[in-house]
């Protein structure tokens, strides 16, 4: 990953504090909601366009006889987090 | 400064916030300390059920038998099927501080329990001063590890509450136990007995402290998003 060549994952905060957040382990879109504090419809179209890019995966269930969306971050999204963070450490490395 | 570095020092605070955030969550765990409770509310329940045969049929009844093993075999299944259900449960939430701390109160709760039926078959039998001082030390067995495990929890969580009901319960309970006080218990169709003071705090901690605790973690978690303004990354999306 270079810097010129961000995906569009990690551009925004919002969607950078959801992978993050979905790197500990899968959420619920309460949970997630908690976390971010961002509104309903702000995080549901973050979610699904991370979705969209293949970075996460939703699963719809019932819980208790009320729905139930969990995220989990896929084997993908997780390899890209970590060039990420890898390049962030480069950046700041080369700072110095 | 640069401004990619100014970015890369954001975001990698952001994601520092968002990973410490999701470990400070104990919601998940707060249920185990209320099965706990409960697990301790049924043995009681099932230790005055034997009482009462006692007090009622005489001491020589099966069914005084089977309540006086059940107490035991209740509290060691339960926290066995308890562990092994919050081990699955959270193996998938990669909450680092959740699982240890399950770890702990796993390892604490059932092994001393083993050690307590391993130290009840190896007193003798009999009702002389030396046996009763063995008998009376039992309920170190039991308190000591939980004692060790509230100070962890409390460590662990950060939450300063519990590391400080954990001190003064500690200092209470060696004043019990010194003082050597007793009580009438399990009075329930008749005389009952005696049990000392810091045998019932016991009880009452493991009943009602645990399930204090669980909705502590469980209150706790819920307040806590409101604790950190979010917002200004979540409006820039």
């Amino acid at each position: 990953m270079e810097i010129n060549t961000i995906p569009e994952a990690f551009q925004t905060k919002l969607r950078l504090a959801v992978l993050s957040a979905l790197l500990t382990g899968t959420k619920s879109f309460k949970e997630l909601k908690t976390i971010t504090s961002a509104t309903d419809g702000n995080l549901g179209i973050q979610l699904n366009k991370l979705s969209e890019m293949e970075y996460l995966t939703i699963e719809k269930a019932f819980v208790n006889n009320k729905p139930q969306t969990t995220y989990t971050l896929t084997e993908f999204g997780r390899k890209q987090f970590k060039e990420y963070v890898e390049l962030l450490e480069s950046l700041l490395s080369s700072s110095e | 400064m640069d401004k990619n570095v100014a970015l890369a020092l954001d975001d990698i605070s952001l994601i520092k916030t968002v990973i410490e955030r999701t470990q400070q969550d104990f919601s998940k765990i707060a249920p185990f300390f209320i099965g706990v409770g409960m697990i301790n509310g049924i043995a009681a329940i099932v230790e005055q059920l034997m009482y009462f045969c006692r007090n009622t049929i005489g001491y020589g009844s099966s069914l005084v038998r089977i309540f006086g093993v059940g107490y035991y075999l209740i509290k060691i299944i339960g926290y066995i099927i308890l562990f092994l259900y919050f081990s699955r449960k959270l193996k998938i939430t990669n909450n680092e501080i959740s699982n240890g701390m399950l770890k702990i109160w796993g390892i604490f709760l059932i092994g001393s329990y083993v050690f307590i039926i391993l130290y009840m078959n190896l007193i003798p039998m009999g009702n002389n001063d030396q046996i009763v001082t063995l008998w009376r030390c039992k309920e170190l067995l039991e308190i000591l590890p939980i004692i060790f495990a509230l100070f962890m929890t409390g460590i662990l969580t950060q939450r300063k509450l519990i590391t400080i009901c954990a001190a003064c319960y500690s200092v209470l309970y060696l004043i019990l136990f010194m003082s050597m006080k007793e009580m009438p218990f399990g009075t329930i169709g008749g005389k009952g007995t005696l049990i000392s003071v810091s045998s019932f705090s016991i009880r009452v901690v493991m009943i009602f402290g645990m399930v204090a605790l669980g909705l502590f973690f469980r209150i706790g978690a819920k307040n806590h998003g409101n604790k950190y303004n979010t917002r200004s990354f979540s409006n820039e999306a």
